[in-house]
């Protein structure tokens, strides 16, 4: 056994190790746990016996071991970067409806709208001067009430 | 990114700033009533302007509006200036997105809040100064008389305004690319003067949060069945709109935006 295979395998094993130790730990079996534990697995499997890597290799038309493992941790990669790509999308969608929704409940109507609107804010049953801040339920009644608000939160995002 | 606030997403960013202004357009004035609204009708529009770091312009523009529609808001989309109080000491409403989040966002923040105000026509309006106070009259006449529900603004629209040939070129393959994927037959589709009808302005839905945003806007106008037309409209180039216009590299990233919404 060379010194590379020596370290791979300590790596793995440890990987091993706090996998199942926190899975210990919160007494459930995830998926995603097994998932990562037959990929350690593998790797040990093939650092102990590259011969059997060279024969899936061959089995699946690649001429070596290490190359079926390249190709494999580049499509790996690339799947990893579209799952986290998406993710991301979806997290940037929702900042924007919370930011949004912060805006809309803060809104600041400015100090001297005597001047020339002055009255079209005052159909709206805004008798005060001076600054509103958190005008959103004052103003609109319930139509940016917290509830209702939240429940527009709530429809935009199961939109996505 | 979000660097790229301003609105029509595409402004002159070379040489020339100091050029005359754009030659004013012997456009057919076909819609443009000379007459002034009467004052009920002018607080029904509400102005819609977007503004990212704008504290240079952002009281003018707003006090030149204010001048002819009182309502006006201004979506301070978490400038790191004074953008915000200064549209607020001019007399806009202001609403602040805490993070910036995209000039598209800003857009539908401020188009929820102006229908949640009643507004009857919601116009948008760019904060650096390069459209004219003048031309929103000619934008909502269509939408007032009700013949349409969205007018969009246009440069093009018989006239030749000024610019740098890079500049005509970039918004040439803007307007080809939104012809593309939008069908919409259009002189100019990276402009930041729209109208929007009540109805049409409470059924939109921005989703593209970055510039990508006016080729979205174009194809859902054109396929949801809301009747449109162009506006001839002039855009004042300024030595500060130049500064802080859209560099052309922006393209790219539109199209990404534009594809990766499509596909993914």
């Amino acid at each position: 056994m060379n010194p590379f295979q020596l370290i791979g395998i300590a790596l793995f094993a440890c990987l091993i190790v706090t996998q199942v130790s926190r899975m210990i730990r919160r007494r459930s079996i995830p998926r995603s746990s097994l998932a990562w534990l037959s990929v350690w697995t593998a790797g040990i499997v093939s650092l102990f016996a590259p011969d059997e890597m060279t024969r899936i290799a061959r089995a699946l038309g690649v001429n070596r071991g290490a190359d079926l493992l390249l190709y494999v941790s580049v499509l790996c990669g690339l799947l990893i970067a579209f799952v986290i790509y998406t993710r991301m999308r979806q997290t940037d969608r929702q900042i924007t409806l919370i930011v949004r929704q912060l805006a809309l409940s803060t809104a600041e109507i400015p100090v001297d709208f005597a001047s020339a609107g002055g009255e079209s804010f005052e159909e709206f049953g805004i008798d005060g001067a001076g600054y509103v801040e958190e005008a959103g339920d004052a103003f609109f009644g319930s139509t940016f009430g917290d509830e209702a608000s939240s429940q527009v939160l709530k429809a935009d995002l199961d939109e996505r | 990114m979000s660097s790229a606030n301003e609105i029509s997403g595409m402004t002159v960013s070379s040489s020339g700033s100091d050029s005359p202004a754009p030659a004013p357009a012997p456009a057919p004035e076909a819609v443009y009533s000379p007459t002034p609204l009467p004052d009920a009708e002018r607080k029904s529009v509400f102005v819609v302007i977007p503004a990212y770091n704008e504290a240079v312009s952002i009281a003018d523009v707003v006090a030149s509006v204010r001048e002819v529609y009182p309502n006006v808001i201004v979506v301070d989309d978490g400038s790191a200036d004074e953008t915000g109080e200064l549209a607020l000491k001019a007399g806009a409403t202001r609403l602040r997105h805490v993070v910036n989040r995209g000039q598209g966002a800003a857009l539908q923040s401020g188009i929820e809040y102006a229908v949640s105000q009643q507004a009857e026509v919601v116009v948008t309006f760019d904060a650096d100064g390069q459209h004219a106070v003048s031309d929103i009259a000619k934008m909502i006449a269509p939408i007032l008389a009700g013949q349409v529900d969205v007018t969009l603004g246009s440069r093009f629209l018989g006239q030749r305004p000024q610019m740098p040939r890079a500049r005509r070129l970039l918004l040439k393959g803007g307007l080809l690319f939104t012809q593309w994927t939008s069908g919409a037959q259009l002189t100019d589709t990276h402009n930041g003067l729209r109208a929007f009808s009540r109805p049409a302005a409470s059924e939109i839905r921005i989703r593209l949060d970055g510039m990508a945003h006016a080729s979205e806007l174009i194809e859902y106008v054109h396929f949801s069945g809301l009747a449109y037309r162009e506006v001839p409209v002039r855009i004042q180039y300024t030595a500060y709109s130049l500064a802080k216009g859209q560099r052309s590299s922006g393209a790219i990233r539109i199209v990404f935006d534009y594809f990766m919404d499509k596909f993914l």
